[in-house]
């Protein structure tokens, strides 16, 4: 097969064609014939890739992804000159991005590395064009045309790419095990479940970049020798299901997805399939056979997806954040991505910060970077200058880390190592008044509610654990619960059928590991050290510092707080609910927590 | 084949077996609740966790396949601690008092894997929200209370049976067993063939009818075969104290896999009519007792008194073929009776045989409907009347099983098939004549042809189509089709089964249907009235066409088993066993013989219709061969292929 080192699509619309782009076209082959380059420059028509009424006649050139417009016969030849022959961007005739602003994505920080995040907020995701404007689709290109599917896998292998979804694997090697698969139809699955709560890592990249999913995706599907695609979107997140259907729509009128793509002969296809609101949808072979219309429960393995996988046929799933990776490989190459990150995980991560840090919200760092780096130069720091108690990562199957863990370098491996895991990218820090016993209560009564049901060990055992935690949180916890947690915790852990039994305890591990004094506090002091477990607390109003004001007892929810103007009030423990409100709002700090 | 090892052992398997499968064969075992061997394994209740060595989690025996080089562990403390622990999150998450159940000691295989671990109590107090029972279903009660969530019931009612009743609700510690879009039992698609029950591990399904009555291991347990419709499907007469308990399906032989329907299950132990208890004679308009010396002679000396052609013989196909032949050869060989006839007027049979005998054995076994993947069904509704061959097309139906149904009614078939043409009408020859123009090739008239038959053309042709690439295709076959004044078309048909390489089954109607047309009993025409009409009616129903010849004679004589109108209009009433209380062979569809195996005693003054034949022989100075083994046995070679 030839090797054109360019290729120019020229809009081809019924618009463009009144404004003359035959013309331009025609003038275009005899420019570059002219110079010798019609054996390495190709020409080829395309669907409309501007806005015709305002930038026709236009074209694009590959691999650049330069958008020149509003062009006549008479400009051609310079573009012809500057572009192919002096190898630079002829700025006055080429398109101009937009600015989008997105509220929730703040500027980077000094230590991030925004790659993923990087155009989000800069490209209007519903404008094909912007995606194409910041070399969007080059990557595409470059392997149709000049990449072997064995090329490609070697490529993602060699950059030690890691699935983002959580455990990690190698996906050069899944793709691999994909291609080796002989059966067919072969099929690429997108995992944009994210179901962890807090995190939307995903959901900002599908709804401000979601061309980068898609183009990963079609490079992915070439290497492993799919022709169908099917991005399994939570229903919770309308907006980017619609962005996505957009995108998908753009891409197939540009012919950048659908039958040959690219001119290369090389069909692929994607649908958008939505959930219908079940964390445990996010596991890939629930998440398949939900596809299929099944109940949405994991089966054991083997065999693997990549054997066996939608309708039985060999699959390959990955998440929205490994599949935005890819076009970025290919295009600024290995030495670039390898650059970044650590010995065994390279490139970027995205984390979703939350909880009692002053800069919440999404960010990106190389992998390595520390947690303290990221909580403290990142993030602010401890909000309201309170103490670091402990760092959630992972999502509900993560463990806490405690402050001896803070230069810990971010990566799979040292994760798992300190008791944790690396998860989808959920970071949640706590801070001294957060309770232990009840996050990881908090933790097992979603993974409780999301159980699928279908494994005895996960199903039941997890309501088992969170009845105890429950008790222990309500002051009614005994010393045979702590032998009896972990028991429980390790059989789960051994037992279960798929991620989510096999995680589920870590939550409740980790606490006990790191935090066992709080636990025994609740056990044999009855006593929530942190303050949060409500039948373990009391509010008292300060004598010395009580003014009368009435306001506490005024917005008390139960009535409980009692008192004449100027005196001191009192609340009636009997009648307290423990719900806090009067320590908000009263303005001479009266009122503290025993 | 595969090598493993199990707990020191090596071990051969077949490419694809799991390791349980490994373990049993090297003489272990490891406990399992959700694994049942006639399901697709599901993996969920992890009872069956062994240690492999390499792998990094304890493997669910029952769904990993074996892999060569395999070292696997059973009984190492990580196995027992998971057993136990197992367990005792099962008994703790719902009602497990063993004391009210009917399945206790001896029937509940979650008490029995309880037993095995050896425990004595449950290690977690019990903690679970209590369910109501639902008994709306007249056969059988579901107590959610004991459930242990295996889901053995929803896979056999979609793998099985392909009817998908049952189903899960609802998620995690809160899923629950349901019917349909949850309603009670006894207003769903439920089909009562009671597969469910049979899978049940606990005592979630019970049978109404026999619970509490005995353990399985008090009851006696007779082979069986059933004698309603003519599949002859394999079953196990349960009974205690000379009293019938339960029937359930034969989980070692028979086509039907251990499957049943209600018609061989439940309606033989739900009879509510009333058994004739004493010979009958009519004096002065009354029916009064007599001894069975004094019937059986009346009986004799009016046949002395007739003319031969004088007398009409019927009996029912409900009848073994010992009976069959032995009537047959009595009232058609020796008398020469008027007419001798089968009950139910179904010439299924006898079409068959007759096309056979022109053209050549043709028919194949009930089980090529098993992996069918397009089907031609004409003249008969499997649903309502050959259920469990019905169970196989359903199950076929839900992988997309190409389907041409042509019937005078409409039938349930192909309701999971996407790709079927119905056609509702009595047209044979015309479809007959479409399905061969079609694989002919000839699209000609295709379109008007298709018109005609009242059927979408598009849609028509393209299923025709479909049923054309098809790699396995069956063509069935019943009564409605299968007529001798249809025989053209019947041949047609058969004639282009050869050349497709489709196989050609023909559903025989009621059951010893095939051993009558066999035995050259009169299947084809209506009873006809006879000074001496003699209906051996044994423990079927006879229509009215029947009653009312009958009513038209001077004699009527009836063997029957209950009262009923007809035993009302009789002259003489012999009390007749039922199919329990006699032994005898069935010759089903597909040309196997089957064996109904005696199951209780009658009571005292019952007599078979055999018995009554031997003495009536007797007194006719006539003796009855029994060689209907060696006769019928060669003219099924006639018809089905071996």
């Amino acid at each position: 097969m030839a090797y054109y080192r360019s290729t120019v699509l020229v809009s081809m619309d019924p618009v463009s064609v009144s404004k003359g782009a035959l013309e331009v076209k025609q003038q275009l082959i005899r420019e570059l014939a002219s110079h010798n380059l019609s054996g390495e420059v190709r020409v080829l028509n395309s669907p409309r890739l501007g806005d015709p009424e305002t930038e026709g006649p236009d074209i694009l050139v590959y691999p650049e992804g330069s958008h020149y417009i509003q062009l006549t016969p008479a400009t051609v030849g310079q573009i012809v000159m500057e572009h192919f022959i002096k190898g630079r961007e002829l700025l006055q005739y080429k398109a101009q991005m937009r600015d989008v602003t997105d509220e929730e994505l703040g500027e980077p920080k000094e230590k991030e590395i925004r790659v993923i995040l990087e155009h989000i907020g800069k490209i209007d995701p519903r404008n094909i064009e912007d995606y194409i404007a910041v070399d969007g689709y080059q990557a595409l290109a470059k392997v149709l045309g000049e990449m072997s599917p064995e090329d490609v896998i070697q490529t993602i292998l060699d950059s030690k790419l890691r699935g983002r979804g959580g455990a990690g694997f190698p996906t050069g090697m899944k793709w691999k095990f994909a291609r080796q698969s002989k059966d067919t139809p072969k099929y690429m699955v997108c995992n944009a479940d994210e179901g962890d709560p807090g995190a939307f890592m995903n959901r900002k990249v599908l709804e401000g970049d979601p061309h980068s999913v898609l183009e990963g995706m079609t490079i992915g599907a070439y290497a492993v020798g799919a022709n169908q695609g099917y991005i399994y979107c939570r229903a919770e997140y309308p907006i980017a299901v619609s962005t996505l259907n957009t995108a998908i729509e753009q891409a197939r009128e540009y012919g950048l997805l659908g039958k040959d793509i690219l001119g290369f002969g090389f069909d692929f296809d994607i649908e958008v399939r939505m959930g219908a609101g079940a964390f445990v949808c996010g596991e890939e072979t629930a998440l398949l056979a939900s596809i299929e219309g099944n109940r949405g429960e994991p089966r054991v393995r083997p065999p693997f997806p990549a054997s066996k996988g939608l309708w039985g046929k060999p699959t390959n799933i990955n998440n929205v954040e490994t599949y935005a990776n890819v076009p970025k490989i290919i295009h600024r190459g290995l030495d670039w991505y390898t650059s970044m990150g650590s010995e065994k995980s390279k490139g970027t991560k995205t984390f979703a910060l939350a909880g009692d840090v002053v800069n919440t919200g999404l960010i990106e760092v190389p992998f390595g970077t520390t947690l303290r780096e990221i909580i403290y130069d990142i993030g602010g720091g401890i909000k309201d200058g309170k103490a670091f108690k402990a760092v959630q990562t992972g999502g509900p199957m993560g463990g806490c880390l405690p402050v001896s863990n803070l230069d810990l370098p971010v990566d799979y491996e040292t994760l798992g190592a300190a008791g944790s895991i690396m998860g989808s990218g959920g970071m949640i820090v706590m801070d001294e008044e957060t309770c232990m016993v009840d996050i990881a209560r908090f933790f097992m009564e979603f993974t409780q509610d999301e159980s699928c049901g279908k494994c005895v060990p996960c199903r039941v055992g997890t309501r088992r654990i969170l009845e105890i935690l429950e008790r222990i949180c309500a002051g009614k916890g005994v010393p045979e619960d702590i032998p009896l947690l972990r028991q429980l915790c390790s059989e789960i852990i051994q037992d279960s059928l798929c991620g989510l039994g096999q995680g589920a305890p870590n939550p409740v591990i980790s606490t006990m590991n790191q935090f066992l004094s709080e636990y025994e506090a609740h056990i044999y002091n009855k006593r929530c050290p942190a303050k949060v477990c409500r039948s373990l607390i009391s509010f008292e109003i300060l004598a010395d510092k009580c003014t009368g004001c009435t306001v506490c007892a005024r917005n008390c929810p139960v009535s409980a707080i009692h008192g004449e103007r100027k005196h001191t009030h009192v609340i009636d423990p009997d009648l307290c609910i423990r719900c806090g409100i009067c320590k908000q709002v009263c303005n001479f700090d009266a009122v503290v927590i025993n | 084949m595969i090598q493993l090892t199990i707990n020191g052992q090596p071990v051969e398997v077949e490419t694809g077996a799991t390791i349980l499968d490994a373990v049993r064969k090297a003489g272990f075992n490891v406990p399992t609740l959700c694994y049942h061997p006639k399901l697709v394994s599901y993996g969920s209740c992890r009872l069956c966790l062994v240690e492999v060595e390499g792998a990094r989690t304890l493997q669910p025996s029952c769904v990993v396949p074996a892999n060569n080089g395999m070292v696997v562990h059973t009984d190492t403390d990580k196995t027992k601690s998971a057993r136990k622990f197992i367990l005792s999150m099962l008994f703790s998450e719902r009602n497990h008092f063993c004391m009210y159940c009917q399945d206790t000691d001896g029937d509940c295989e979650l008490q029995q894997a309880a037993y095995d671990e050896d425990m004595t109590h449950w290690p977690i107090t019990p903690a679970y929200k209590p369910f109501l029972v639902d008994a709306s279903h007249p056969d059988f009660i579901l107590d959610n209370n004991r459930c242990i969530l295996c889901r053995r019931c929803v896979r056999a009612c979609t793998e099985l049976v392909g009817n998908a009743t049952l189903g899960f609700e609802e998620r995690g510690s809160g899923s629950i067993l349901i019917a349909d879009n949850n309603v009670p039992l006894g207003e769903s698609t439920c089909i009562s063939c009671g597969t469910c029950v049979q899978v049940c591990p606990t005592g979630a399904l019970i049978d109404r009818r026999s619970a509490y009555q005995g353990r399985e291991t008090d009851l006696t347990h007779v082979d069986s075969v059933c004698m309603d419709c003519s599949l002859g499907c394999e079953r196990v007469v349960k009974t205690r104290d000379n009293r019938l308990v339960r029937i359930d399906g034969n989980l070692e032989h028979g086509f039907n896999e251990s499957l049943l329907c209600s018609d061989g299950r439940y309606k033989p132990v739900s009879e509510t009519r009333k058994r004739v208890t004493t010979p009958m004679v009519r004096r002065n308009g009354q029916l009064e007792p007599i001894s069975w010396d004094e019937a059986l002679s009346a009986i004799s000396a009016q046949f002395k008194a007739h003319d031969s052609s004088e007398i009409s013989a019927h009996i029912s196909p409900r009848q073994p073929v010992e009976a069959l032949s032995a009537f047959h050869e009595f009232f058609a060989d020796h008398f020469k009776a008027g007419q001798v006839a089968l009950l139910g007027h179904d010439q299924t049979a006898l079409a068959s045989v007759k096309l056979a005998a022109e053209i050549g054995a043709f028919e194949s076994e009930i089980s090529v409907l098993k992996d069918c993947d397009a089907a031609i069904v004409l003249g008969v509704d499997m649903v309502k009347d050959h259920q469990v061959a019905g169970f196989f097309m359903k199950r076929q139906a839900m992988q997309d099983l190409k389907l041409f149904i042509a019937n005078s009614t409409s039938t349930s078939l192909g309701e999971w098939s996407s790709n079927k043409i119905d056609y509702i009408g009595t047209d044979y020859p015309a479809v007959v004549s479409l399905l061969r123009g079609f694989a002919k090739g000839e699209t000609a008239n295709l379109t008007e042809k298709l018109q005609q038959l009242g059927l979408n053309p598009a849609h028509a042709e393209k299923v025709l189509g479909q049923l054309k690439e098809s790699q396995k295709p069956v063509i069935v076959v019943g009564n409605e089709f299968a007529r001798l004044d249809n025989l053209q078309a019947f041949r047609d048909l058969v004639l282009l089964a050869r050349e497709i390489g489709a196989k050609v089954v023909t559903l025989k109607g009621k059951g010893n249907n095939f051993a009558g047309g066999l035995l050259g009993y009169e299947m084809d025409a209506q009873a006809k009235t006879a000074p001496v009409f003699y209906l051996a009616l044994g423990d079927g129903h006879a229509c009215e066409h029947t009653l009312e010849a009958m009513s038209g004679s001077e004699f009527k004589i009836v063997q029957s088993s209950y009262i009923s109108e007809i035993t009302d209009a009789a002259d003489i009433v012999l009390p007749c066993t039922i199919w329990a209380e006699q032994a005898g062979h069935y010759l089903t569809s597909e040309g196997k013989f089957g064996l109904n195996q005696q199951a209780i005693q009658a009571a005292d003054g019952n007599k078979s219709v055999l018995d009554v034949l031997e003495v009536l022989a007797g007194k006719s100075g006539l003796t009855i061969a029994e060689t209907w083994r060696d006769s019928v046995q060669e003219k099924v070679a006639a018809v089905v292929l071996s």
